[in-house]
């Protein structure tokens, strides 16, 4: 009740609003600056605490200024300066010492900081009422002195107790608040407790002086919190920068600057989330570029670099505004199209890729030629979880890439059976290698002139348990890509010669070699090698290799070739006229016959391109001196047309379709007698 | 200091506005020319029955820089690169960007000379070049243009 009568009327209800408001505000950028101090370790600790014990003090001392000068006496009052300067000291001291005690944990910032923070402020308040010298009588009641002292620490040690929950919400509003009422609380109690009986008479101190300096020193305290809080600002300002920046970097590619494959799964993962609460669909690509490695390999990695910078450019130009594209890959980027939910608007956009990428591009006066390739998959259409889009997608990439590139494709069940087939054809052709799954057929090659057996070429054919019958030319390409087929190669080699050991003499061999094969320095010998074993004569063996062999390496395939020729072992050319069909290659390697292609053979005599080509082969080949094969004879007027033009041999389903080894060993004894 | 000279092709995709044809390609030439004059980019666009045939000289990053953003331009499509050289001098000195237009009110004579440019670009680049640079400096293009060749 008294200290009711006090603060409403001894005191001037201005200043103390003002008081009031200077320490709730004070109060609560203490609050948040003991909140930052007890979260820091270290150095930094120390640091934050003398801010925090600057601020707080200053905010307390000026809090009590400015209350003593809406304190109503009737003497005159004036003030000790030394003594004034020390109550600050003391605030600073004291609050600093007590945050240093409190960041040591959260006990020891209840038990120990709160009430030293609490003390100090007691202490400051009243050396500070030491310095308050008034002509009069001073008493003091010492029940509310201690009341105030109570008071203050309590409060005190309640707001640490908040601030050390930094979990609760509102925390530092509520620690704010208690401080504040620790130091009104105090401030009245102890103004409660101090009474002045005016002297009349004496005079002498000066209440203007008093009013000036308690002016000056709010306004100074002022300037101290307003510094604490602009440090504050300021630290938290650069640090939420420096925390922007290092999400930027997390969750961006450093080169590109597009998202990065973790941004990308988070926001997948919510868009597929969001898909299934709100039902807003979406559609996935994936962009896989045909010809980076290259670029890499012969331009350089720092060109490679800028290459994906531009596609990085060139595909934020090609999407609509508001979709994401992200560098998940290497050179594979991924591009959420937020709300484009049918395949029209998917092909719109991936058309406008496949455009952008197809443009070339001018690095360091070097002209690039990239071009994408995009798989499209909708949402829900091709599936609704994250894993699944993005395996669907990936089939739909792998089509376009199979389609010949440079275009784009949309998920398609059908694929998956496609897919499904390869994966265990991969897997069977694996086994196949082991247990031995593949057999040998021989196609009769006759001497075009007599009609006579003059030898046969072997054909490889697999057999799956699983499937059957399947085509060299669905296979092949499958064992070059897994790294398989010049195993299978070598052992068609091996087998083939032995087989041909044992027909007559005059019976020669041809067997395919991949380029892969040839790429291989080790050839010639495991070509000598299956020559031995068989005991089969040199120059009964003769090498088939196509074009595309000698096309990139052909210096490499130069020598090899050579070292085979060496061996007394012939080449010849398989599949004229439908590579480049260079004639350098003719004149370049030592190549002892040329087999003219079946897709010519077949349009014979009617179709007049196809008889000039093989008429101009026959009379290459007869200039150079080169036997000319003719294949894929299937009618007689086939075989008069060959005849006449002077190719020395055919083959064909007419004359001989493959068969097996033994029926083929049959056939070659047979001949040999009728001969 | 060595210029670099590239020559492109593109296939315009003008929009289907009121605006005629010649205004819009007038548009996107002196939009060009604006942005060229402070890139020391010099050189001429060429329109004729749809294709944008253009030559961009100038410091050899520029000339990098300024066909890769004509690269992120949808406004056309299947952009060719023709050719690119180094060499001693302008051609285009004069130009910021020429525009040389076979639409509308351009005369039979320039529109002929136009398409023997657009043909001679697919047959010998430095050629067409050439034509275009003279088809430019000929004295009594104002007349036959009308206003079709704009000088910057």
């Amino acid at each position: 009740m008294r200290i009711i009568n006090c603060i409403a009327f001894e005191h001037n209800p201005w200043l103390v609003l003002l008081a009031a408001i200077m320490c709730l505000s004070g109060s609560l950028v203490s609050a948040t600056l003991f909140r930052r101090t007890l979260s820091e370790s270290g150095a930094a600790r120390l640091h934050w605490s003398f801010l925090s014990a600057v601020t707080a003090g200053a905010a307390t001392w000026a809090t009590h200024f400015i209350a003593m000068l809406g304190y109503h006496v009737a003497a005159p009052v004036t003030i000790d300066g030394a003594l004034t300067v020390v109550s600050a000291l003391i605030a600073f001291v004291g609050i600093g010492l007590g945050l240093v005690v409190a960041t040591r944990g959260a006990r020891s910032a209840i038990i120990m900081g709160g009430p030293i923070i609490g003390l100090s402020i007691s202490a400051m308040h009243y050396v500070g009422m030491f310095a308050y010298r008034v002509d009069g009588i001073v008493r003091w009641d010492w029940e509310y002195v201690a009341a105030s002292l109570v008071i203050a620490c309590a409060l005190s040690a309640l707001a640490m107790q908040r601030l050390g929950n930094s979990s609760a919400r509102h925390s530092v509003w509520q620690a704010g608040a208690l401080l504040a009422a620790a130091i009104i609380g105090l401030h009245f109690a102890g103004m409660t407790a101090f009474s002045v009986i005016p002297l009349k008479g004496f005079s002498g101190a000066d209440s203007d002086a008093f009013a000036g300096m308690a002016a000056a020193i709010g306004l100074v305290a002022l300037l101290i919190v307003g510094t604490g809080v602009s440090t504050y600002v300021i630290e938290r300002k650069t640090s939420s920068d420096g925390e922007t920046r290092i999400a930027h970097i997390a969750m961006h590619d450093s080169l590109t600057d597009l998202a990065n494959r973790h941004q990308f799964s988070e926001a997948l993962q919510l868009e597929c989330h969001r898909r299934k609460q709100y039902g807003r669909p979406f559609s996935l690509l994936m962009v896989d570029l045909d010809r980076f490695k290259p670029i890499n390999d012969t331009l350089g990695h720092p060109t490679g670099d800028i290459v994906l910078q531009r596609v990085a450019r060139r595909l934020r130009a090609a999407v609509r505004s508001g979709d994401m594209v992200a560098r998940i890959g290497g050179d594979e980027f991924a591009i959420i199209s937020f709300g484009a939910a049918d395949m029209d608007t998917a092909e719109r956009i991936s058309r406008r890729i496949v455009e952008v990428l197809a443009r070339p591009m001018v690095i360091n006066g070097n002209v690039v030629e990239v071009s994408g390739s995009v798989g499209m998959a909708l949402a829900p259409e091709h599936g609704e979880e994250p894993d699944e889009l993005i395996q669907h997608v990936d089939i739909a990439l792998y089509a376009a890439k199979r389609d010949g590139k440079n275009t784009f494709r949309p998920f398609e069940p059908m694929l998956m059976d496609e897919i499904q087939r390869r994966r265990s054809l991969e897997a069977s052709l694996r086994r196949a290698c082991m247990r031995d799954e593949f057999s040998l057929v021989y196609q009769p090659v006759f001497t075009s002139k007599t009609g006579k057996l003059s030898g046969a070429e072997a054909l490889l054919r697999w057999t799956c348990p699983e499937r059957g019958e399947i085509s060299p030319a669905e296979f092949i390409p499958i064992a070059e890509e897994l790294g398989l087929v010049s195993r299978i190669g070598n052992d068609v080699l091996r087998k083939a010669c032995k087989d041909a050991a044992q027909w007559p003499a005059d019976i020669d061999l041809a067997v395919n070699v991949s380029p892969v094969q040839l790429l291989d320095p080790r050839l010639p010998q495991t070509v000598s090698q299956a020559l031995n074993d068989a005991g089969l004569e040199p120059r009964r063996l003769e090498l088939e290799i196509t074009e595309t062999a000698l096309l990139n390496n052909d210096e490499a395939a130069l020598k090899t070739i050579t070292r085979i020729r060496d061996l007394g072992v012939r080449i010849s050319l398989d599949d004229f006229g439908t590579g480049y069909s260079s004639l350098s290659y003719l004149h370049r390697f030592p190549i002892s016959r040329i087999k003219i292609d079946r897709s010519f053979v077949q349009q014979l005599p009617d179709d007049l391109g196809s008889a000039s080509i093989v008429r101009a082969i026959a009379q290459l080949g007869g200039s150079l001196n080169m036997q000319i094969t003719a294949e894929g004879i299937e009618t007689d007027s086939q075989l008069s047309f060959i005849r006449e033009h002077g190719c020395d041999h055919v083959q064909g389903f007419l004359t001989g379709r493959p068969i097996s080894a033994e029926h083929f060993q049959t056939l070659a004894v047979v001949s040999a007698v009728a001969a | 200091m060595q210029i670099s000279r590239l020559l492109y092709t593109s296939h315009a995709n003008l929009r289907a506005s009121g605006v005629p044809i010649d205004q819009q390609v007038l548009r996107i030439g002196q939009a060009a020319a604006a942005r060229n004059r402070s890139r020391q980019i010099t050189g001429a666009l060429v329109f004729v029955e749809g294709q944008f045939i253009q030559v961009l000289e100038g410091p050899p990053d520029t000339v990098e820089d300024l066909f890769e953003t004509i690269c992120c331009d949808f406004n056309h499509s299947q952009v060719r690169l023709i050719d690119l050289l180094s060499a001693p001098d302008r051609l285009f000195a004069d130009w910021d960007m020429a525009i040389l237009s076979a639409e509308n009110d351009a005369t039979i004579e320039l529109r002929n000379e136009l398409e023997q440019i657009q043909f001679m670009v697919g047959v010998n680049a430095r050629v067409a070049i050439d034509q275009i640079r003279s088809t430019l400096s000929s004295g009594s293009l104002e007349r036959r243009a009308r206003g079709a060749a704009l000088t910057a």
